[in-house]
């Protein structure tokens, strides 16, 4: 029993461990194995992860992924973890800049689900372009009216912003390609993007997203995404 | 593309209020349009040449806007604009002519400030914004635009064009059609083909060109999405009418090529000159590498159908069900159309549902800070039986408003663009001999200390070193000196 808890918790530990791989570490791989195998053992993870306010995404050969149960969870990440002092329209800029680099990666359910569909890597412009072009198109589909701040839609904010700032030398929250590359930079930091091919422009660095993108946006953000635009439209 | 409001239906019902008022919203339009012009050329004397004089004395701001903006639309002619350090170079050769005896830094000076002032650097590239009366509702409303935009080409190669709004500053109170400066830039190069300017017939030659990149481009990029998201891309819409355009794209620049290759030949048999005839083969080799690229665009015009088909055919395959709608097409869009108080309300729980389980980091003094200063919301289920005291949260009005920030950031970044180091010390006391308030040179000690590491320096040309130690009335402790940086 006491050897089964401190596994459990040791396969939690190595699960928060985000830059670890089981395939580079035998005693990952070997309690992975015991919790598909072990009907008590994985009982005991999941005990011992909801104690520590985690849930279990998914388990595989690619490791447990594991996320915080609520925000007040201690592992869940502060938003001033990500960037400090944004305001209102800015967390809306990243929220969208986030979605649309995912969207790239997963443009359908199918690709989504299939992990046997590899996502194309991409570089910043195609995540730039992508968030832009449906900007312009629901500006042209929708006809323009005047209303207060707070009533406009989501793409008008961005239409606001420019698309890119001519002198900002590193991300910056005063254009689209700034939110951009101020998103990509923390999903790489937070492994669930990967940067396959490194340049010295990086207009030509290749990014390609990692199966805990998948995971996570498969388990938790696009079932949220789904609920809130219906809340949305039915409101 | 900036709002000028339509009047709806339910607006003219106020008509009666505005009985007796003249509609003059397109001269509205044309005077607030400039109205960015006419700022830079208010407040250009607030730039000091750094001997005391003013930067701008002797030079005409409107004039260089509007050039800027000219030069801009002959860039959308021969490619897809021109870019950041073109148009300063043009400026900075411009203002030359107006004012011979002013140094090269300060030329660059003056071309960047009045491209700042076209983009709306100071308000952070955000859009133009003024508000007017409109007399059609009897009421103040606000209008928004840009002059410029700066946009990647195909190659992302960014590159600055006018806007729609910029065209009309250009054709000034002519009152046209925006769609008309195309005719413009047309009519623009007929002209320099004619006059034999072989050089621009050159460019004419390599924008067509590009053209027919773009097209192959295009119809690549609708053939790629329609095999990654099936379902996406309609024919109808998105495909069958590049198709048609690709085909007159084809049919018009094989006639232009055949009428520009006849005349190259003609005019081979005539020039003696060297350079000339270099010239002319250089063209001739442009027109036949362009009439290669239409072959193949000719061939995957007529080959985009069956790929399509190949790609829509991915979708008709079993699926497992989820209820989940396709991200890019549909539920992307529909995040993008949510109102943005709502957006603003579930972009936490989006934000952080992307995030794994991550352990804290140790924050940094920042963000202490942050923490310190952020005032919590009030629970509602707030227990009074629990012991412990109510101690009123204590508001720190910010020391230094925004107006005094921005004019010392910007007083300090004109110091710094006559490419001269200046101490600490220095600074201060050429704001005392300027006569700047104690405030402001207390503004200009804490932005010089805030830019003092390379990651939060407000003036990324300068580096900081530390240079001994200095006492004055503001302030006292170590000295720092600012150095250009070496340019790369």
């Amino acid at each position: 029993m006491m050897a089964s808890c401190r596994e459990a918790s040791r396969l939690l530990y190595k699960a928060l461990h985000l830059g670890l791989s089981p395939a580079n570490d035998s005693e990952y791989r070997e309690l992975l194995g015991k919790y598909r195998a072990d009907g008590h053992f994985s009982a005991a993870v999941q005990e011992a992860a909801a104690g520590l306010e985690l849930v279990i995404l998914d388990v595989s050969e690619r490791g447990l992924i594991v996320a915080p149960a609520s925000r007040d969870s201690r592992f869940s990440l502060r938003l001033s973890d990500l960037r400090q002092n944004l305001s209102g329209e800015q967390k809306i800029a990243l929220v969208l800049a986030h979605l649309a680099i995912s969207a790239v990666f997963f443009p359908t359910t199918d690709r989504l689900e299939e992990d046997s569909k590899i996502p194309l890597p991409a570089t910043i412009s195609r995540f730039r372009d992508t968030l832009l072009s449906l900007v312009s198109r629901l500006a042209n589909e929708e006809t323009q009216t005047e209303s207060a701040e707070e009533l406009l839609p989501g793409w008008e904010l961005l239409r606001r912003l420019p698309p890119v700032n001519p002198k900002a030398e590193r991300a910056s929250t005063n254009s689209v390609e700034g939110f951009v590359k101020l998103a990509l930079k923390q999903m790489v930091e937070y492994n669930l993007v990967r940067l396959e091919r490194e340049s010295e422009d990086e207009t030509q660095a290749l990014y390609t997203a990692t199966y805990r993108l998948r995971v996570h946006l498969r388990e938790l953000t696009l079932p949220h995404l789904f609920e809130l635009t219906r809340h949305s439209v039915e409101l | 593309m900036g709002v000028f409001h339509e009047v709806t239906d339910q607006e003219k019902t106020s008509d009666e209020l505005a009985v007796g008022l003249i509609d003059l919203a397109p001269q509205q339009r044309n005077l607030l349009l400039m109205r960015p012009l006419f700022q830079l050329e208010l407040t250009k004397n607030m730039f000091s040449d750094g001997g005391g004089g003013s930067l701008f004395d002797g030079i005409d701001t409107n004039y260089l806007s509007l050039v800027a903006l000219a030069y801009m639309m002959e860039g959308t002619a021969v490619a897809m604009g021109y870019t950041l350090v073109e148009v300063q170079q043009y400026l900075a050769h411009i203002v030359a002519h107006m004012r011979p005896t002013l140094t090269v830094t300060q030329r660059n000076r003056i071309s960047e400030i009045v491209l700042d002032a076209l983009d709306n650097a100071s308000n952070n590239y955000q859009e133009h914004s003024y508000e007017y009366f409109d007399s059609r509702t009897g009421k103040n409303r606000e209008v928004r635009f840009r002059l410029t935009t700066y946009e990647p080409d195909l190659e992302d190669t960014y590159r600055y064009r006018p806007t729609a709004e910029g065209y009309l500053v250009l054709m000034g109170m002519l009152d046209l059609e925006v769609e008309d400066h195309q005719i413009l830039v047309e009519r623009m190069l007929q002209l320099l083909i004619e006059r034999g300017r072989f050089d621009q017939a050159y460019e004419f030659a390599r924008r067509a060109r590009m053209l027919s990149i773009e097209h192959r481009q295009l119809l690549r990029d609708f053939i790629t999405q329609a095999w990654r998201a099936p379902g996406s891309v309609i024919w109808a819409r998105d495909i069958g009418p590049r198709l048609r355009e690709a085909r007159t794209h084809i049919r018009d620049r094989q006639e232009e090529d055949r009428r520009m290759e006849e005349s190259v030949r003609e005019q081979l048999t005539k020039v003696d000159d060297i350079r000339a005839r270099e010239q002319l083969v250089r063209l001739h080799e442009v027109l036949k590498s362009a009439s290669t690229l239409r072959a193949q665009l000719q061939f995957e015009v007529s080959g985009a159908g069956e790929k399509f088909m190949d790609a829509q055919a991915t979708a008709f395959r079993a699926r497992k069900f989820t209820g989940l709608p396709d991200f890019e097409a549909r539920l992307l869009p529909a995040t993008l159309r949510i109102r943005s108080d709502r957006l603003a309300q579930g972009a936490d729980a989006i934000l952080l549902s992307l995030y794994p389980a991550a352990v804290p980091k140790t924050p940094d003094l920042s963000q202490i800070l942050a923490v310190l200063l952020e005032r919590r919301t009030l629970e509602k289920n707030f227990d009074n039986d629990v012991p412990g005291e109510v101690v009123p949260f204590k508001m720190y009005p910010d020391p230094f408003p925004n107006d005094i920030a921005e004019f010392v950031h910007h007083w300090l970044k004109s110091k710094f663009s006559l490419g001269a180091s200046w101490r600490l010390d220095e600074l201060l006391d050429a704001a005392e001999d300027e006569g700047l308030a104690v405030l402001e040179c207390q503004c200009i000690a804490y932005a010089l200390y805030r830019s003092f590491p390379d990651s939060e320096s407000l003036f990324p040309n300068m580096h900081a070193h530390q240079d001994g130690v200095f006492v004055s009335n503001i302030a006292q402790g170590d000295n720092l000196r600012f150095d250009p940086r070496e340019s790369k």
